[in-house]
């Protein structure tokens, strides 16, 4: 019994593994593609993208989730995620990967934001170009303050895969739910919990590691 | 021919017009001392002529040839650029790059532009570090070393581009009492080995021993202007006796 329980738990913790790192290998990047648009000098541009990311902020991802997922449904009368576990999944990828950019965009803002005028100036007077004073000089420094921060939204992205199961994603929660039903017993729910801890702690430790490969410099 | 040419630059902001016609020659291997009240504008200028601000008025001319005329705005960003590194800057609050230790930050802007060959890069820095030094600490980060090291490295790395004409806005202002001397112990090694330089300071016995020449800026106008020791020891000008009689 023990057996089969660790075995469908890892089944839902690897969904939620894929769910943690295709959300990040989508939100980072498109993130820093957001954090240019709230900095945008062209104002309409600006606006819109504040204006995106304050209600993807200010609004529960549960609820994001359910309405990218049956919304489309609702409004153009056909499902465009896809039959099946596959559309289900793709919606959930797409509304943890829009709520994540949103995140992430305002701590790359946060962060690039705090880097001095001088930083950019003395780059500038020693004839470097935009882009190797923004590669060169102001990237690392961008990053080394963004970690922590991005170390807290990741960790609660951790946890945040559970509500894809809201839409009937088969993730680690669910898995563990299941026996509820079919068995009778609650300790693989509640078993579920240390999956989460033991991977959360590693990506601490991870994180705090990198925080300290950037300790040279302030 | 002068060196350098500034001909009647203007610049505000706003309704705030903070240079209102600023024209001086420099000549090779001469020092201009800039001195001035708060606000005076003097900032402003020096941020001017590196290229930082752009003049709404004027022209700059280096060596005779005109590399900045604020009427034409046809320059490419790359003649832009070959035009300011005529220019050297060295800042008041240093902003030395953080993430590099000393010798990256020396050979940073010289290897990313190709200015030299790469045994050469190495050889010039390490000659400019010295001369400032500091070749004790090439492989200390900047958060590693006090206010006046970290400025004596901003010195050679502005001179590792080589310009014509370092400017300094006040190099010392942000410097601890005990650590200006290292700082201008190497402006002037610099002055004796005839840099041409524009020096903005408040440290008014500095300016008179170190400038050929000195200006007094006063709310956006040249006040006076002359030979140092004349402007310093016998100011014609009510404000630059005014200016003078606080120090
Ligand atoms: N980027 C700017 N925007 C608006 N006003 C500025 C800016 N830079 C300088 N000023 C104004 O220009 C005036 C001269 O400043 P500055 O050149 O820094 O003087 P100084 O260096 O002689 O103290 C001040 O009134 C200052 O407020
Ligand atoms: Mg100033």
């Amino acid at each position: 019994m023990i057996q089969e329980v660790l075995l469908r738990l890892c089944d839902g913790f690897i969904k939620t593994i894929e769910l943690f790192l295709l959300t990040l290998a989508g939100a980072i990047p498109l993130g820093l593609v957001v954090s240019f648009g709230s900095m945008a000098k062209f104002k309409p541009l600006k606006f819109i993208v504040r204006f995106i990311v304050w209600i993807v902020r200010g609004t529960p991802l549960m609820l994001q989730l359910i309405v990218i997922y049956y919304g489309p449904g609702l409004l153009f009368h056909q499902n465009i995620w896809g039959m099946g576990t596959s559309g289900r999944f793709t919606a959930v990828m797409v509304a943890f990967i829009i709520n994540y950019s949103c995140y992430f965009s305002e701590i790359y803002r946060g962060g690039i934001e705090s880097i001095s005028k001088g930083q950019y100036e003395a780059g500038q007077v020693l004839g470097l170009t935009r882009r190797q004073v923004f590669f060169k000089i102001v990237l690392l420094q961008v990053i080394k303050r963004i970690v922590p921060p991005m170390g807290n939204e990741i960790i609660t992205l951790v946890k945040d895969t559970s509500l894809a199961r809201v839409i009937a994603v088969y993730e680690l929660i669910w898995a563990g739910q299941t026996f509820i039903k079919s068995d009778g017993i609650i300790w693989p729910l509640f078993t579920t919990g240390v999956f989460y801890l033991v991977f959360s702690g590693l990506l601490t430790i991870l994180l705090s590691k990198f925080e300290k490969k950037l300790s040279y410099f302030n | 021919m002068p060196i350098l040419e500034v001909k009647d630059i203007h610049k505000h902001f706003g309704s705030n017009e903070v240079l209102k016609g600023i024209s001086f020659s420099l000549d090779k291997g001469d020092v201009l001392g800039i001195i001035g009240s708060s606000g005076g504008g003097k900032t402003t200028l020096l941020r001017c002529i590196n290229f930082l601000e752009r003049a709404d008025k004027g022209t700059i001319s280096v060596n005779g040839k005109v590399i900045f005329d604020a009427a034409q705005r046809d320059l490419t960003v790359e003649q832009q650029r070959e035009n300011q590194l005529n220019f050297g800057l060295v800042f008041q609050q240093f902003n030395l790059f953080p993430q590099y230790t000393v010798l990256e930050n020396v050979e940073l802007a010289p290897r990313l532009l190709k200015r030299y060959p790469e045994a050469e890069i190495r050889e010039r820095a390490m000659s400019l570090i010295k001369r400032v030094g500091l070749e004790q600490k090439i492989d200390h980060y900047p958060c590693q070393l006090s206010g006046g090291q970290q400025q004596r490295v901003a010195i050679a790395r502005a001179l590792a581009m080589n310009p014509s004409i370092l400017c300094f806005d006040e190099p010392t202002s942000a410097l601890d009492p005990e650590l200006t001397g290292e700082v201008l112990k190497v402006i002037r090694e610099l002055a004796e080995a005839k840099m041409t330089m524009i020096v903005v300071t408040h440290e008014i016995a500095f300016a008179r021993d170190l400038s050929d020449k000195i200006i007094f800026l006063d709310h956006g106008v040249i006040a006076e202007q002359g030979p140092a020791k004349q402007v310093i020891d016998n100011p014609q000008n009510e404000r630059t006796r005014a200016f003078l009689s606080k120090y």
